[in-house]
């Protein structure tokens, strides 16, 4: 009870008076702290410094910053963890020491944004990727559409366009290719260029291989492309309904009404705040019970969207617009 | 008196009089009975016997007259006489028998006056009988006929005296009965009047004392509302009967009535307010579904809560933190600007606090008047009273809500709350837990695709560092692969030396005449450069010092020199370009790629060549775009000398207009057509246009290879060795680029470089020299003045790394065919051994067994399925049994038209399979995919 020793010669008495008495209590109080903090070292009161991780992530704040200005892709919601990852690779290339030193790089270097553009977009993807998928895909997926007159399917975040590869295969050996129209979608021109002219590595066709077969193709895998020394090129006939288009998931609405949407391990990277507005995305562009693939990992997990599908088959992660 | 004994004496008296009656009647109709049965049982009876008695005497009396008068035979005499003597004694007994039942005193006198009668009779009537039966004597028998007329006479009327009596008395004891009969009826009616009167007058009364009290009854029963139960009547009688009863009874059931009506009162209203409180707590309960965040929890609790207790305004606090840390946050409210209320409190502080502390209710009715407000539209009151509740769950508060309201809260309100407190305890809990269960899911989650992305990241990187492995590998198996060549050639040659030497013993005589002459090409050869320019040098020199105006040759001599001169650089330029040709064909040209400075290019052209088209009155200019980087990787040195051959060209066969140079960037699209463009930052174009002579479209194709010009005519006209072009497309390729032409004969031609700026330099070199090296080496021995001539030049779009690096794919690889059709094996062996491939062959599955088993160097095993001995299944499967050889590539051959061929061969253990009948483009893609060092992910 020493604050009202303290307050006594103060005029607090006085009726009328109280501002004088609020504005000593409130200098008193500073004063107090202040000094508290001071006597335990603690610089929070008047920061001036950041902490390191502070530092690197007001840092990566300002280079996604500069990148969307840039390039005008926004990777401000994608997962931290993985960006912060992706920098630190780059700088361990570049011998750069500050996430700063990157910035400047970016804004100042031609095509430098594009090379970190590079770096944000994981393109891992292959073809008949977790072939069980495809196996229920063709076996329950199939027969809903078969009913339909017309198919529209949509990749989004095709990458260089593998899968897409794949559900063309599988239309074109259900006989339902000649009605679909594969709409492969990526935020990347780049890797849309590649996917476009439907060349693969030759050393990943023997895995594609063992993946057609164990996701039930129907046919010899040979069917589908030729080769040469470094690539299988893909019949072009394959890609005679794929449509390949820049699209961004992050700052692009819907494109159409489908049938399917399949957006296999792509919002792993988003966060999920993220996450929630492409299913929403997802979810307008999606014809009434028409299906979402996800990846194997993934679920449509927010309470928001859990009404919204059935689970069509959960172990694969296919769900069904009610 | 009560009802009944009333009832009592009424009956009585009502018996008493029947019971009368009853006697008296009884008593009447006996005397009528017994007037009767003297008048029926004697009178009759004695009135008949005389009846009878007379009957028989008149019977008697007739036979006796009968027999008297009419008696025709004696036999019927004798029967009237029998009758006679019956009636006698008949008559006798009749009288006897009155005579005895005679009661009266002249009753009897007349019977005994009758015996008497009779009895004199009888003896008349014996003495005719007697007579008769002695014999008639008609005298006699009138005699006594007469007497017994007189005394027949006598008797009959002692007969009627007698009956006439009895007839008498029976007509009085009718007289008599019928008196009694009348009297009797008489007695009845006056009796029954009587008992009626007594009866009627009994009844009255009983009826009157009885109805009054039981009207006073039922007017107040009337009165009896059932619906509202609650002030009954009450019945004022005061008699001590049954009545009085009725109304004790009546006011007692009231009043039980009065009682249970309140209790069911109370009952329906305590049940209607539980109805109520269930009614608003079901509702609470099912908006509780659904909730998965703490504030919609909150915003609803209070949003429903606050209205449904009354109240105007409501805050809930939710306790965050644990013990000492524990407060009370505000988490919603109703009717609550941001600015009212406080935003927290700990445990203990203030009421909030006091409430979570003591975990009790607590209601303020007196709220002093400058208590916290409530904001209306139009300005802000004061509530009445306030409610503080705590929500507890397991003993435990985890949230404190304020209500505060205008009026007072009901008992129910409080109830109500009590009950909504009870649940909301443990739907905070549950609501908490879903949060934390909702928090750790989307944890686990974002941890799982964290992993995921993680794990992508690493392949992607793995991916990358495979793509350099493989890369290194790639060039360590060329090196490897250019080694082995190497060896072989050494080999080869060591060989071939050897054979030499031997050839060189058995030849060694000869050797020494050849050796003149091949040391004399060898020299020349090797002296080409040399000793061929030395001597050149000084013609040329001479020669221009000659034709040089200030000397003092004529002018005719003056023109020779000048033939001389040229002539002597044709063939400098002539052996020039003999030895760089056969330089580059022989793979022996050194290729420099450096930094070149392109800007400086049009200088160094126009300086180089301004002065000939000075001296030839040509317009000559070079014109660089803006665009064109100026820094470009290639040999500089190469490129010039192209440049300068191409320019030097176009002025040759230029007469007049001009010759212009356009450097530029070129179009990768544009140059797809002709070339691979991978692996270049970036393409140059320069074209060299010239209004000379040009070239027919026939021989565009020609020009380019050696000694070879438009025609003959024009070598003749210009000069030149025809080996410029050559050169110049070799230069080109050997730059990674290309050279075309444009023209048209008498109009000019336009020569187009492309040159590709290559940083990085140019991977194959070594391939491609190598290449060439073994070309070179086919003719080596003749070494100079074949050189290049019987080259071929490379086909039109094929670029120098395409033509050769298949090879490598399928070279040395080892493919193991199995088939039992030997034209099958011819086929493919034939077609595989031409790609560079190794082909070893069994014709079934056993033989396939043993060859892999024996020989480790398979790389593939095409598999045909339907074979003798063993078929292509088993085969597989025991190759595959071993364990040894998982990896083994093993296409199978199938038939298509099997469709369950392909999931057999699958399960056996192929790792591809390809329809027959083969198709050699599909089988060698098959081959590929198989042949390169995959990467099979394993699964």
């Amino acid at each position: 009870m020493w604050i009202f020793n303290i307050l006594k010669p103060l005029p607090v008495g006085r009726l009328g008076d109280v501002a004088t008495s609020v504005l000593v209590l409130g200098g008193l109080a500073h004063f107090l702290l202040k000094t508290i903090l001071e006597r335990f070292g603690k610089d929070n009161y008047m920061k001036d410094l950041l902490t390191i991780e502070e530092r690197e992530d007001f840092e990566i704040d300002l280079l996604l910053q500069a990148i969307y200005r840039v390039s005008g892709f926004d990777f401000r919601r994608y997962m931290r963890s993985s960006i912060k990852r992706r920098i630190e690779n780059r700088m361990r290339l570049e011998r750069v020491q500050k996430i700063s030193g990157l910035i400047e790089k970016v804004m100042y270097e031609k095509g430098y944004a594009e090379k970190m553009l590079e770096d944000f977009s994981i393109n891992v993807t292959e073809m008949f990727r977790d072939p069980g998928f495809f196996k229920t895909f063709r076996n329950k997926v199939i027969p809903y559409l078969r009913e339909l007159p017309e198919i529209r399917i949509w990749h989004a975040g095709c990458s260089t366009g593998e899968e897409a590869f794949s559900m063309a295969i599988l239309l074109e050996e259900e006989g339902l290719y000649d009605r679909a129209k594969i709409y492969a979608t990526d935020m990347s021109e780049k890797v849309l260029q590649q996917a476009e002219k439907g060349v693969l590595p030759l050393t990943r066709m023997q895995s594609y291989t063992k993946n057609y077969l164990q996701a039930g193709g129907n046919q010899a895998f040979s069917e589908y492309y030729s080769t040469d020394y470094e690539h299988a090129y893909l019949n072009p006939d394959l890609l005679r309904n794929i449509d390949f288009f820049q699209h961004n998931l992050v700052t692009d609405s819907s494109i159409n009404e489908f049938h399917v949407i399949m957006c296999r391990n792509v919002m792993i990277y988003f966060t999920a705040d993220l996450q929630e507005d492409v299913n929403q995305l997802f979810y307008d562009s999606l014809s009434k019970g028409g299906f979402l693939g996800l990846g194997s990992k993934e679920t449509i997990r927010t309470m928001l969207f859990c009404d919204k599908y059935e689970d069509f088959d959960s172990l694969e992660k296919i769900y069904r617009k009610v | 008196m009560s009802f009944k004994k009333k009832q009592l004496v009424v009956f009585g008296v009502i018996i008493l009089f029947l019971a009368i009656m009853l006697l008296g009647i009884v008593y009447m109709v006996n005397s009528v009975k017994s007037n009767i049965t003297e008048i029926v049982e004697d009178r009759y009876v004695k009135v008949s016997t005389a009846m009878e008695i007379r009957q028989f005497f008149s019977r008697s009396d007739r036979e006796i007259l009968y027999a008297v008068n009419d008696s025709i035979n004696e036999q019927e005499v004798r029967n009237s006489l029998e009758i006679i003597k019956n009636n006698q004694s008949e008559i006798n007994l009749k009288i006897a028998e009155l005579s005895q039942v005679v009661n009266r005193s002249q009753a009897s006198q007349l019977i005994k006056q009758l015996e008497a009668n009779y009895g004199s009779y009888v003896i008349t009537e014996t003495e005719i009988i007697y007579t008769l039966e002695q014999g008639k004597s008609a005298s006699d028998l009138n005699v006594l006929m007469d007497e017994q007329r007189d005394k027949r006479l006598k008797v009959t009327s002692s007969i009627e005296k007698f009956k006439d009596f009895q007839e008498g008395l029976m007509n009085e004891a009718l007289k008599e009965a019928n008196e009694t009969y009348n009297a009797i009826m008489q007695f009845i009616i006056i009796s029954v009047g009587l008992v009626i009167i007594v009866i009627t007058i009994t009844m009255i009364w009983l009826i009157r004392s009885t109805i009054k009290d039981l009207r006073s009854i039922t007017s107040i029963m009337k009165k009896v509302d059932f619906n509202y139960l609650t002030d009954l009547p009450r019945i004022h009688v005061k008699t001590k009967d049954e009545i009085g009863d009725i109304a004790q009874a009546f006011n007692e059931m009231a009043a039980s009535l009065e009682v249970s009506y309140q209790k069911e009162k109370d009952f329906t209203t305590e049940i209607s307010e539980q109805n109520w409180v269930q009614t608003r707590l079901a509702d609470i309960a099912t908006m509780y579904q659904r909730i998965v965040t703490m504030e919609t929890l909150g915003q609803r609790v209070i949003g429903r809560l606050t209205p449904l207790m009354g109240a105007s305004l409501g805050v809930f606090y939710i306790k965050r933190g644990q013990g000492e840390e524990a407060k009370f946050v505000k988490l919603s409210s109703y009717a609550d600007g941001e600015e009212v209320g406080r935003l927290e409190f700990r445990l203990g502080e203030g009421l909030i606090g006091q409430c979570a502390l003591e975990k009790e209710s607590q209601i303020i009715n007196q709220v002093p008047n400058d208590y916290k407000v409530l904001s209306t539209g139009l300005g802000e009151v004061a509530p009445k009273s306030i409610f503080i509740a705590p929500v507890v769950f397991e003993d435990e508060v985890v949230a404190v809500i304020e209500l505060a309201s205008f009026g007072t809260f009901t008992k129910l309100q409080q109830n109500f709350l009590g009950r909504v407190l009870e649940t909301l305890g443990i739907t905070i809990n549950s609501v908490q837990g879903r949060v934390e269960i909702e928090r750790l899911l989307l944890e686990s989650q974002a941890q799982t695709e964290e992993l995921q992305v993680q794990s992508e990241e690493l392949q992607s990187q793995s991916e990358e560092m495979q793509a350099q492995s493989e890369e290194l590998q790639t060039q360590a198996e060329e090196l490897r692969m250019i080694n082995e060549q190497l060896e072989e050639r050494n080999r080869e040659t060591e060989a071939k030396s050897r054979e030499l030497q031997r050839a060189k013993l058995n030849l060694e005589d000869q050797a020494v005449q050849l050796k003149q002459s091949s040391k004399y090409k060898s020299e020349f050869l090797a002296n080409m450069s040399h000793e061929l320019r030395t001597p050149l040098n000084s013609i040329l020199i001479l020669s221009e010092m000659l034709s040089e105006h200030e000397s003092t040759l004529s002018e005719e001599q003056q023109d020779f020199a000048k033939v001389i001169h040229s002539s002597g650089r044709d063939l400098l330029s002539l052996i020039n370009d003999i030895l760089d040709l056969s330089k580059v064909e022989v793979g022996k040209m050194d290729v420099v790629f450096d930094e070149m400075n392109v800007s400086e290019l049009p200088e160094l052209l126009t300086r180089n060549f301004e002065h000939v088209a000075q001296k030839k009155g040509l317009e000559f200019n070079v014109q660089k775009d803006k665009d064109v980087p100026d820094i470009f990787f290639t040999d500089q040195q190469r490129l010039q000398q192209i440049l300068k051959n191409l320019l030097s060209n176009a002025f040759k066969f230029t007469e007049t207009g001009s010759i212009s140079v356009h450097i530029k960037c070129a179009e990768e699209k544009k140059l797809g057509k002709w070339i691979n463009t991978n692996g270049a930052d970036g393409w140059l174009e320069v074209s060299i246009a010239d209004t000379g002579i040009g070239i027919p479209k026939s021989k565009q194709q020609l020009i380019f290879e050696a000694f070879q010009q438009g025609d003959g005519a024009t070598m003749r006209k210009y000069g030149g060795t025809g080996l410029g072009l050559s050169i110049c497309r070799e230069f080109a390729k050997l730059l990674r680029g290309w050279l075309i032409v444009d023209s048209e004969e008498g109009k000019g031609s336009v020569f187009t470089l492309f040159i590709p700026s290559l940083p990085e330099g140019i991977e194959e070199s070594d391939e491609v020299g190598s290449a060439l090296l073994q070309l070179a080496a086919t003719i080596n021995e003749p070494v100079s003045e074949s050189v290049g001539f019987n080259h071929e030049p490379s086909v039109e779009g094929q670029s120098v790394t395409e033509t050769h690096k298949p090879n490598n794919l399928f070279q040395n690889k080892t493919v193991l065919v199995v088939d039992d059709d030997h034209r099958n094996i011819y086929a493919l062996t034939n077609a595989l051994e031409q790609q560079g491939m190794k082909i070893l062959t069994a014709k079934n599955g056993l033989e396939c067994l043993e060859i892999v088993k024996k020989d480790h160097t398979i790389d593939a095993i095409l598999m045909d399925i339907m074979m003798p001995e063993m078929d292509g299944y088993e085969t597989m499967r025991r190759i595959r049994s071993t364990g040894q050889f998982n990896d083994m590539p093993i296409i199978a051959l199938t038939a298509k038209a099997m469709k369950g061929d392909r999931e057999k061969c699958l399960k056996a253990g192929a790792s591809d399979y390809v329809s027959k009948p083969l198709r050699l483009n599909q089988l060698l893609s098959v081959l590929r995919v198989w042949l390169t060092n995959g990467t099979v992910k394993p699964i």
